[in-house]
């Protein structure tokens, strides 16, 4: 039994070593376990600091583009007649206090939420809308007592979550005025975006400004004919008055494709396209997508319509190109010396002597195609102006969008079919904007009327107070200048008005005045004259009697021209005993209201700096009126690349750089004040088709301002046409009947069978061409006082910085 | 006396044969267990690289994209005016808080991402850079500009594939894929680093 006694002691020994491995095994085990995890902890919490930063840098590009948006809500409501905003100006709206600085400001209504009274500045207004913020809320102490104004002039506002959970990212705004130039206001915006403990920051600065971003605005409808580019936005609040719309002629705008009267069978498919726009495009662009659920089908179903420009769209450019490009390279050449000078090579014309001014027109729009402000050889890479029409060439017939004010069922109801039938022609918005926007709130599309500018032309007037009269100037000219030559009035011809029109509706025996030069002159009332080769310099004041609210006024006086049967012609009184106008200081009634009023006609004329006049009481655009046809040139920049081609270039810009600071101030706010008048530029016969090429066009720069304008011929505008006039069924000129459709801002051809008796056929032997109208809005241009037009808060770009301090 | 002698015959010694077994046993185990450790050494190590080059990256690729969101004028124009897409080596802008023109430069030679400020000295953003092909065999190239028509980039896409760090890249060979044939190279496992911006003169 001795023999079992010693086997606990052997098995006790191996035990001990078994325990030595097992241990040394755990050790090492166990460091690589806490190794492990230790690195996987570090892993987890770099990912997690790397999602914190985005979600932060994230948070406060978000803030930014929020106020951006909350900026331009709340600046719009601000409407001021001031032209510029400057620092002094713009500060005082900031803050509210306006007193003693301007007290026609007009708060318009917020949207979106209600205030028991109207701000007092444009920080309040933004307050507002933060305190009527969902997702507000306090993060930190001290934020239940946000958004609050620091110092007067800086606000600071609640964070605002972005996401539903109590310990999600947020960003906070502060708002800042900032101190800027004389001429101008700046505001900073600083957003920084919170995750956790990851703050970012970045900042903008924001620009207090003033702008009426339209190539045109009018009350009246717009007609927009063959041969005519707009490029920027269009906006028109006709409509919305009382028997404006209708089913004859009352459509807010009339368009025109630009490639009609080329060919009978390209004239048919482009009746086919737009019948199909008509029906099937969605988004009111006058373009239909190929690939589009709803615009694609008709797409496919016509083997016409192909994307030949390669856009993604089927317009009738893309028509165009296929019933003119010959040899199917996707080109039409319309110059194929202009080809070969931009590098394409010798190529084949193929659209020459059809419809030059057309072709010109479309290759030298959108000038600026690298938008790097100048124009070169660049822009002629880009397909600017290289004697060819192809995609590079970008057509667009609107290159922005169109704002009415009416809503479209209004106007379908009124027109019978979609609007589109009456609005042919391809419209190209900017990134992000929608091509047309009806029912157009008033902070973003006013009516402009002419007794708004009842003050505007002081400062016009006083510019001619001190310089010589005109018959002085007159004298001087006859007597001094090689060429200048005066018909005195009833000597000469005959003049229908408007000028060329195939329905003229009265004569006139003006005065011509040649070859003269007038300098910060005051044309006087009953002139009536026609200036022939004349060159104005400075301000050109025109005088009118204003108390002309008598219905009669447009017709006392008028003649028309009676051709018997023997060929004989008589000039004979249009309306004969038709009831007198009361002259303002008494005395017998007027019974020819030509010497109370101004009808002028500038032939060939040069202006340099600025045409203003007196503003009527009423439209009376058979008196009040202002025709500038020929090639009659307006320049105000020194720089203007088109004086270069002047024979008098020189002469020109020592003209142009002798104006003061004022004048040129002044002067380039608007070269055109004629708020009330009735403005005829080029003229009904396209007289420069004979010689097109070589012909200047009418230039006018700047805010045009007028009652109503009619364009034709050739004409480029770069600014803003502002019309005035809105017409009124039983008022004014159509007191004795009629309807307001009857008075439109027509740029470009429309003739009789667009219903425009005042047009020329085009079917004629004698038909001279449509024209050439290029129309560009321009966003550096400075308005003048007295416009009613909400503000804008516009980012600065270039002011963008990250890692700013908050 | 007994208990004596039969302590002693007890504590006698391992056999010669229990403790080759034994050695064998433990040199087996030992061997197994250091592999293991070594193996999780290398994981460890070209994980912390990836997760350190991960984190670098991240840092290097945000700093590019705040300097490009805030930058203007940029660089390079494309050889045709009408293309929109430019694939470059470099980038080269201005940046307005500075007033500096900044070059951000791919060096294939030695695989750094380089930034220098007015054409000065090149500082080493990143480096483990490597070139690589599509499927036509072109080179991708690291920055890809889209321009509007002319000079105003619209966006800049960053494409960059990245060594994690190569001088442990070596040692980590043997536990990356091979080719399936085995007989192709040893990789280790790149880094893609994409990213996107638009310059706010651009979005604004």
């Amino acid at each position: 039994m001795s023999s079992s006694t010693p086997r606990p002691i052997e098995g006790g020994a191996r035990r001990g070593i078994t325990s030595v491995l097992a241990m040394m095994f755990l050790v090492i085990f166990g460091s690589l376990s806490v190794a492990m995890a230790i690195m996987a902890q570090g892993n987890l919490r770099a990912a997690d600091s790397a999602l914190h930063v985005s979600r932060a840098s994230s948070a406060a590009q978000t803030g930014l583009v929020f106020a951006v948006r909350r900026l331009e809500t709340e600046g719009s409501r601000w409407v001021v007649r001031r032209g510029l905003i400057d620092e002094t100006y713009g500060g005082a709206l900031w803050t509210g206090e306006l007193e003693g600085i301007d007290d026609t400001v007009v708060v318009l209504p917020a949207d979106g939420y209600t205030t028991t009274e109207d701000p007092a500045g444009l920080m309040e207004a933004l307050m507002d809308a933060h305190l009527a913020d969902d997702h507000a809320f306090d993060a930190e102490p001290g934020d239940n007592l946000l958004p609050g104004v620091i110092n007067g002039d800086r606000l600071e506002t609640k964070p605002i979550r972005m996401i539903e959970t109590s310990n999600g990212f947020y960003f906070r705004l502060r708002y800042e005025l900032l101190d800027s130039s004389e001429d101008e206001s700046r505001i900073r915006v600083t957003s920084e975006g919170v995750d956790g403990d990851i703050t970012r920051q970045v900042a903008m600065d924001f620009l207090i400004t003033k702008r009426i971003p339209y190539a045109v605005v009018s009350p009246n409808r717009i007609m927009i004919g063959k041969n005519v580019l707009v490029e920027g936005p269009l906006g028109t609040r006709f409509g919305m008055n009382a028997g404006e719309l209708n089913e004859g002629n009352g459509d807010p705008l009339l368009m025109r494709s630009d490639f009609r009267y080329l060919d009978e069978d390209l004239d048919a498919e482009i009746d086919l396209l737009n019948a199909a726009i008509a029906e099937y495009d969605v988004d009111g662009d006058g373009r239909l997508r190929p690939n589009h659920p709803v615009e694609g089908p008709p797409v496919q179903a016509n083997d016409a319509f192909v994307d030949i420009d390669g856009d993604q769209y089927v317009t009738g450019f893309d028509l165009f190109l296929a019933a003119f490009d010959l040899d199917s390279d996707g080109r039409v050449v319309w110059d194929a010396d202009r080809a070969q000078a931009s590098g394409l090579g010798v190529l084949t014309p193929e659209f020459t002597g059809v419809d030059d001014q057309l072709a010109r027109l479309l290759d030298r729009a959108f000038a600026d195609r690298n938008l790097d402000g100048a124009i070169d050889a660049t822009d002629t890479a880009l397909g600017y102006d290289d004697g060819v029409l192809d995609k590079f060439d970008l057509y667009a017939k609107v290159r922005g969008s169109l704002a009415f004010g009416i809503e479209e069922s209004d106007w379908e109801n009124a027109n019978g079919a979609p609007w589109r039938t009456v609005v042919e022609g391809a419209v190209m918005p900017d990134t992000d904007q929608s091509p047309v926007v009806f029912g157009a709130s008033e902070n973003v599309l006013r009516d402009v009327t002419t007794a708004m500018f009842e003050d505007n032309q002081g400062w016009y007037a006083d510019q001619t107070s001190s310089s010589s009269s005109f018959a002085s100037q007159v004298e001087e000219n006859l007597s001094g200048t090689e060429g200048a030559e005066e018909i005195e009035a009833g000597s000469g011809e005959w003049e229908s008005v408007p000028q060329g029109s195939p329905n003229p509706y009265d004569w006139y025996q003006r005065p011509v005045y040649t070859n003269m030069t007038f300098t910060d002159v005051l044309i006087p009332v009953g002139t009536n004259a026609r200036f022939v080769n004349c060159t104005f310099i400075g301000t050109t004041y025109v005088e009118t009697e204003v108390a002309c609210t008598n219905v009669n006024w447009n017709y006392l006086g008028a003649i028309q021209r009676v051709e018997d049967e023997g060929g004989s012609i008589t000039w004979e009184p249009k309306f004969e005993g038709i009831e007198g106008a009361d002259p303002p200081d008494g005395g017998d009634p007027i019974l020819d209201t030509k010497p109370w009023s101004n009808n002028l006609v500038f032939e060939n004329c040069t202006v340099l700096g600025a045409i203003a006049g007196d503003r009527p009481g009423e439209y009376t655009h058979w008196r009040n009126k202002l025709q500038f046809t020929g090639a009659t040139r307006f320049y105000l920049d020194p720089l203007d690349p088109e004086i270069d081609v002047q024979p008098d270039a020189e002469d020109i810009r020592s003209v142009l750089e002798s104006f003061s600071d004022d004048q040129m101030d002044n002067f380039s706010r608007s070269m055109m004040m004629m708020p009330g008048w009735s403005v005829d530029v080029g003229n009904f016969s396209n007289e420069q088709a004979a010689n097109w090429e070589a012909t200047p066009v009418v230039n006018l720069r700047g805010v045009i301002i007028a009652g109503i304008l009619d364009a034709r011929g050739t004409v480029d505008v770069h600014g803003t046409l502002l019309m005035t006039f809105r017409p009124v069924e039983g008022s004014g000129p159509l007191f004795y009947g009629g309807n307001p459709d009857q008075f439109n801002t027509t740029l470009g051809y429309f003739g009789p069978l667009d219903g425009d008796l005042e047009g020329a056929d085009p079917t004629a032997e004698d038909f001279e061409g449509f024209g050439e109208i290029s129309l560009r809005y321009d966003p550096s241009v400075r308005l003048p006082d007295g416009i009613p037009w909400p503000i804008s808060v516009e980012p600065l770009p270039d002011t963008y910085t990250e890692g700013a301090s908050y | 006396m007994k208990r004596s002698e039969a302590r002693r015959s007890v504590r006698r010694g391992f056999s010669l044969v229990e403790m080759l077994i034994a050695l064998a046993i433990s040199a087996t185990l030992l061997t197994a267990t250091l592999y293991a450790l070594q193996a999780s050494f290398f994981a460890y190590q070209v994980t912390a690289d990836q997760a350190s080059t991960h984190a670098v990256g991240r840092l290097v690729v945000h700093r590019m994209m705040a300097m490009i969101r805030a930058g203007q004028d940029f660089r390079p124009f494309p050889g045709d005016i009408r293309d929109r897409f430019v694939s470059s080596d470099y980038i080269e802008f201005y940046h307005p808080d500075t007033g500096e023109v900044v070059t951000i430069s791919l060096d294939r030679n030695t695989g750094q991402l380089l930034y220098s400020i007015d054409g000065g000295y090149g500082t080493v953003l990143l480096e483990g850079v490597v070139s690589r092909n599509d499927e036509d065999g072109a080179l991708i190239r690291p920055f890809l500009l889209e321009w509007e028509p002319g000079r105003r980039v619209y966006r800049i896409t960053i494409d960059l594939m990245v060594i994690p760090d190569d001088s442990i890249s070596t040692s980590a060979d043997r536990f990356v894929e091979e080719s399936p044939d085995g007989s192709g190279p040893n990789t280790t496992r790149p880094i893609r680093l994409v990213a996107s911006a638009m310059p706010r003169s651009a979005m604004f």
